[in-house]
């Protein structure tokens, strides 16, 4: 289980999304010089000039000299991007396409079958393989994740097959994205990978249309919604009305993935890293000696999101 | 975590003959079922003298043969007689299989053959039972439950059935099963249970429910955690709830196109007022689909699923029992 432990970008700040991006991907190709890493391979990058795939999956400086995603060039502009794979160990992998799309886009794509063609033309964006995922109804397009112009904080966790991303402003200026495997699939389901796409919504939302994905057996888009704990006397357990810390202690409640429709209807799987707690948790903060994170843009009105943290940094 | 132990459906001719089998196999002295080792306190012999008793051996092999009254005391393996109706005994859970003791949170259930088609349970949570009792049932002590406080909890089975249990150093789960009209029920540990709440221990006390029904109430039983004293019997179950058409998800993964029917954690809600809590998921209990057969194993009999043969649709649980990778029922 160890690489299921996840290791953390805990709550950097920087001046502004384009001075963060660069750092987050060091973190997720375990290139950064102080935050240890979960190691994914860099598949393919773009610098607003060239397109370029690394000599060394695992190494950012194996780009040629003077490339923008270099460790020791580490200039982007708009329109840069990258292609990461994640490093589950088994045979399936899925990819991620990462662009910094403007000053405050960070586009998110997932291609669950990890069938990335490089060496097209060196364009933003490139050409993207048929069954990639992000936002929409259907295959196409990549999810944003707002960044900013000032200073903010930049949270990545991750572990060889998920990455979370928060980027968090202000109280209620935030948003967050989850890509990668579920936990607890279906054992014929090879490919559990997933993305959320209501990036803004900071919070475990019960409306529709919170997940993207395919499914592995027909190849079909689909979508997922939260699957939460209900009874019929406190209703959502973390969003009654009724407070859960009359024992002095709030629970922590683990949360799967819905899937509509195709032949994995059901639960598709557990979220990793990422729970559930109370509507009055409050905007943010850590539990159980900073074992465990929140963040909730809508407190007293949706359950929290609550996250498996580094057990040193405040929030 | 506790080690769980199967009582891998046995039949019976009457519910006086599984109860004797049930305490032996608790104790972990049954002459083939390897059991949790929970330990005897004292058992009643309504007819004996005396006729209450604790055995020498108090837990593990050759503690139903230890009664000081041998071969004249109803619950020792040597009694010609058996136990017989308002025969009782009291065992108390352990928490730690090495050293038979891990700190101050046992449990003690009362286990009566109250008539020859009941069984009648009790728990005591507080871990206080007073011996020396001579009457049936005892008196019990404060914070016992059973259908709620201070009532016994009745199982009732009146032809051959065949009886199916989990049960580990803190709980069990029973299955007793005539085909026709089963009974369960869980009685135990919860997981999950808050660090303010060392004695999670809870029971299903609607036994004639062999499901999870979402819109059921009241079906559990518990001391409260807040003050140990107030009988907690507002209650429910904890289900997933999918947004998608607002129903409670009871179909993990689509049975018919994918056949690996997976099961999930039920959790459990009070709803006394002022004592409202979560208080943890079952142990070695799940939730199954509605799409499970009434009997069944699932995978290579790593679980065994229940539900009433009178289903009536869509809208409950079939339950689950971790099982022993090897016994097919």
């Amino acid at each position: 289980m160890s690489r299921l432990i996840p290791k953390h970008f805990p709550k950097q700040s920087f001046a502004n999304l384009t001075a963060a991006v660069h750092p987050m991907i060091q973190f997720l190709t375990k290139n950064h010089a102080t935050i240890d890493g979960p190691g994914w391979h860099i598949i393919e990058a773009y610098d607003g000039t060239n397109r370029e795939t690394p000599s060394d999956p695992t190494d950012l400086d194996s780009f040629s000299a003077g490339f923008g995603w270099r460790n020791d060039v580490a200039s982007l502009g708009a329109g840069d991007w990258i292609v990461l794979q994640s490093n589950i160990g088994g045979s399936n992998q899925f990819q991620v396409y990462f662009e910094l799309d403007s000053t405050t886009g960070f586009l998110v794509l997932l291609m669950p079958y990890a069938d990335f063609s490089t060496g097209g033309p060196a364009t933003s964006p490139p050409t993207f393989p048929t069954r990639s995922l992000g936002t929409g109804a259907s295959y196409g397009s990549p999810i944003t994740l707002t960044g900013f112009t000032s200073t903010a904080d930049y949270t990545v966790i991750a572990d060889h097959g998920v990455a979370i991303f928060l980027f968090d402003s202000a109280a209620t200026t935030v948003y967050w994205a989850y890509v990668g495997e579920l936990d607890h699939p279906n054992p014929s389901d090879t490919r559990p990978f997933v993305i959320s796409k209501n990036t803004a919504d900071v919070h475990i939302d019960t409306g529709t249309n919170i997940w993207s994905f395919s499914d592995p057996f027909d190849q079909t888009f689909n979508h997922g919604v939260w699957t939460v704990w209900y009874g019929v006397l406190p209703g959502q357990v973390h969003e009654s009305t009724i407070d859960d810390d009359l024992l002095g202690f709030r629970a922590i409640l683990p949360v799967m993935v819905h899937q509509s429709t195709g032949s994995l209807a059901g639960i598709r799987g557990w979220t990793r890293h990422v729970f559930s707690g109370h509507e009055d948790l409050g905007n943010s903060g850590t539990m159980d000696n900073r074992r465990f994170m929140y963040r909730n843009d809508e407190i007293g009105n949706e359950a929290s999101l609550v996250f498996t943290w580094d057990g040193e940094t405040d929030y | 975590m506790p080690t769980p132990r199967y009582y891998t459906k046995v039949r019976h001719a009457n519910i006086g003959k599984f109860i004797y089998d049930f305490v032996r196999w608790l104790v972990n002295d049954h002459a083939s079922l390897t059991g949790p080792r929970w330990e005897v306190i004292e058992a009643h012999d309504s007819s004996g003298t005396p006729s209450n008793e604790t055995p020498s051996t108090t837990k593990g092999p050759g503690t139903m043969s230890s009664f000081p009254g041998g071969s004249s005391f109803s619950w020792d393996t040597s009694s010609t007689s058996g136990i017989t109706t308002n025969d009782w005994i009291v065992l108390r859970t352990v928490t730690n299989q090495g050293a038979d003791s891990f700190g101050d949170i046992e449990m003690e259930v009362y286990f009566e053959y109250a008539s020859s088609t009941t069984m009648s349970i009790m728990v005591m949570p507080l871990n206080n039972f007073v011996k020396g009792y001579i009457t049936s049932p005892p008196t019990f002590p404060a914070g016992a439950f059973g259908s709620a406080g201070g009532t016994l909890m009745n199982m009732i089975m009146d032809v051959t059935a065949d009886y199916y249990a989990v049960g580990d150093e803190g709980m069990f789960a029973l299955v007793m099963d005539d085909g026709n009209d089963p009974y369960w029920t869980y009685c135990g540990e919860l997981d999950g249970a808050s660090i303010g709440d060392p004695r999670c221990f809870v029971l299903w006390d609607l036994p004639n429910e062999m499901y999870f029904l979402r819109s059921r109430q009241n079906q559990w039983t518990r001391l409260s955690p807040l003050n140990n004293t107030t009988f907690c019997t507002a209650s429910c179950m904890v289900l997933p709830y999918s947004a998608y058409a607002g129903i409670f998800v009871t179909d993990y993964g689509n049975y018919a196109q994918r056949p690996a029917m997976l099961t999930m954690p039920g959790g459990v809600w009070f709803n006394t007022t002022s004592h409202q809590h979560f208080a943890g998921f079952m142990r070695n209990v799940y939730l199954g689909s509605n799409n499970m057969p009434y009997r069944g194993v699932l995978g290579s009999n790593e679980y065994v699923c229940f539900t009433e043969y009178r289903n009536t649709g869509d809208t409950f649980c079939g339950i689950v029992f971790r099982w022993d990778g090897s016994t097919g029922i």
